[in-house]
């Protein structure tokens, strides 16, 4: 073989090995299943510093049970200051947390988490989805349809929560573990 | 001396020229003065303008998003967005044009209302930099009219949106296999789309009958 093909050959070799080892490594690290984007991903999981972990689906986080958001207005930030609004309908998380009783005394922060290994830049206060109850939802709507690709759920932190924060950061989309710190 | 020459030269074959067709053919003879051609600024301010419209309004993220489960996948069709300098490289020979393609591609980006507003216009022209750089460094070492040339070249068009738009997304907190994966994936995208495919294209339109300036 002429040695110059060999090379190549030899190159894309090792950069193929060393993306099939990442990814099988992210997989692990990250816990996330690699073939979520064929199965029915509408369940969530509350889990981390709680009593027990919690697993509700889209029929579950869209019931009465919890305080309902219906086409709300929304106002982000992204990492470069530009601003924009969508309307989003969804179920208030602290309502979640509340009525499910699932915090311990201890628990202080909340973190979202995606399915695709995205997750929020850093677990924020509790006590701010407390007193922001109709701006920090589960969202399952935008502008009254499925999320479709961002979905079934999303997180949606409005910029008044966290101000001089890029809130873009906080919609994690294809939501499917919230962890509670 | 050579230059004295050259003029003389030219004289003679544009009046030759005017004397037989009554016209003088609109940038002919002029690569040898580096200068563009009508053909160089028609060829990258329309493929250019095409390029913009194609990344601005065709999602090509769709297609990555249905079946790779980690976040900065679509960073597998990332190559899409520089492939036209590169057709354009093929048809002009000229570096330059390069530019003038990535600028005019920013410009119909920005003014489409990219959600990255002016800052598209700089990362076009840093990644027609960047693929300037690459044609650059691989004619040097002999490999300018290869495939491998040519892929790699687009490997360092395309490599440098991806750090810089994960860095201005702040997405420091991500683990660092996504930030290595998503990286590999900018280079190799460029590699196989914007420098073999943008290869392809090019010759196929070259053998089509499309007139080169070089």
């Amino acid at each position: 073989m002429e040695k110059r093909k060999f090379y190549i050959l030899v190159s894309i070799v090792l950069v193929g090995i060393s993306i099939f080892w990442l990814n099988i490594y992210a997989f692990i690290e990250l816990e996330i299943d690699p073939f979520w984007k064929f199965k029915n991903n509408d369940t969530l999981t509350i889990k981390g510093n709680v009593k027990t972990d919690l697993v509700l689906n889209l029929e579950d986080i869209k019931s009465d049970l919890y305080h309902q958001i219906e086409n709300q207005e929304f106002h982000f930030v992204n990492a470069i200051g530009r601003q924009f609004d969508n309307n989003y309908s969804g179920a208030s998380l602290w309502s979640i947390l509340i009525v499910e009783g699932i915090l311990n005394a201890d628990s202080s922060t909340f973190q979202f988490i995606g399915a695709d290994g995205f997750k929020s830049p850093y677990p924020i206060s509790l006590s701010l989805a407390e007193e922001n109850l109709d701006y920090v939802i589960i969202a399952y709507e935008c502008d009254n349809s499925p999320l479709f690709q961002d979905g079934p759920l999303m997180s949606i932190v409005d910029y008044s929560v966290i101000p001089n924060e890029a809130t873009t950061h906080w919609a994690v989309k294809n939501l499917v573990t919230i962890l509670i710190g | 001396m050579k230059s004295e020459e050259f003029k003389k030269e030219k004289e003679v074959y544009v009046r030759e020229i005017e004397e037989v067709n009554g016209y003088k053919k609109t940038g002919f003879k002029k690569v040898r003065e580096n200068k563009l051609t009508t053909l160089d600024l028609l060829y990258s301010t329309i493929i250019g303008v095409m390029g913009g419209f194609i990344s601005s309004i065709i999602p090509f993220s769709l297609l990555i998003k249905v079946w790779y489960p980690l976040t900065g996948g679509t960073q597998l069709v990332s190559g899409h967005h520089v492939m036209w300098a590169v057709i354009v490289y093929g048809l002009t020979q000229k570096k330059r044009n390069i530019m003038i393609t990535m600028l005019s591609k920013g410009l119909i980006e920005f003014l489409l209302g990219d959600i990255w507003g002016i800052v598209i216009i700089f990362v076009n022209i840093m990644e027609g930099f960047c693929l300037v750089i690459g044609f650059f460094l691989i004619e040097r070492i002999g490999e300018g009219q290869t495939n491998l040339g040519w892929g790699i070249a687009g490997g360092f068009g395309n490599f440098f949106q991806a750090p810089f738009f994960w860095m201005v997304n702040q997405r420091w907190h991500l683990h660092w296999s996504l930030w290595a994966i998503a990286l590999m994936f900018a280079f190799i995208s460029g590699i196989l789309i914007t420098g073999i495919l943008g290869r392809t294209i090019k010759n196929a339109l070259i053998k089509a009958g499309v007139p080169t300036t070089f």
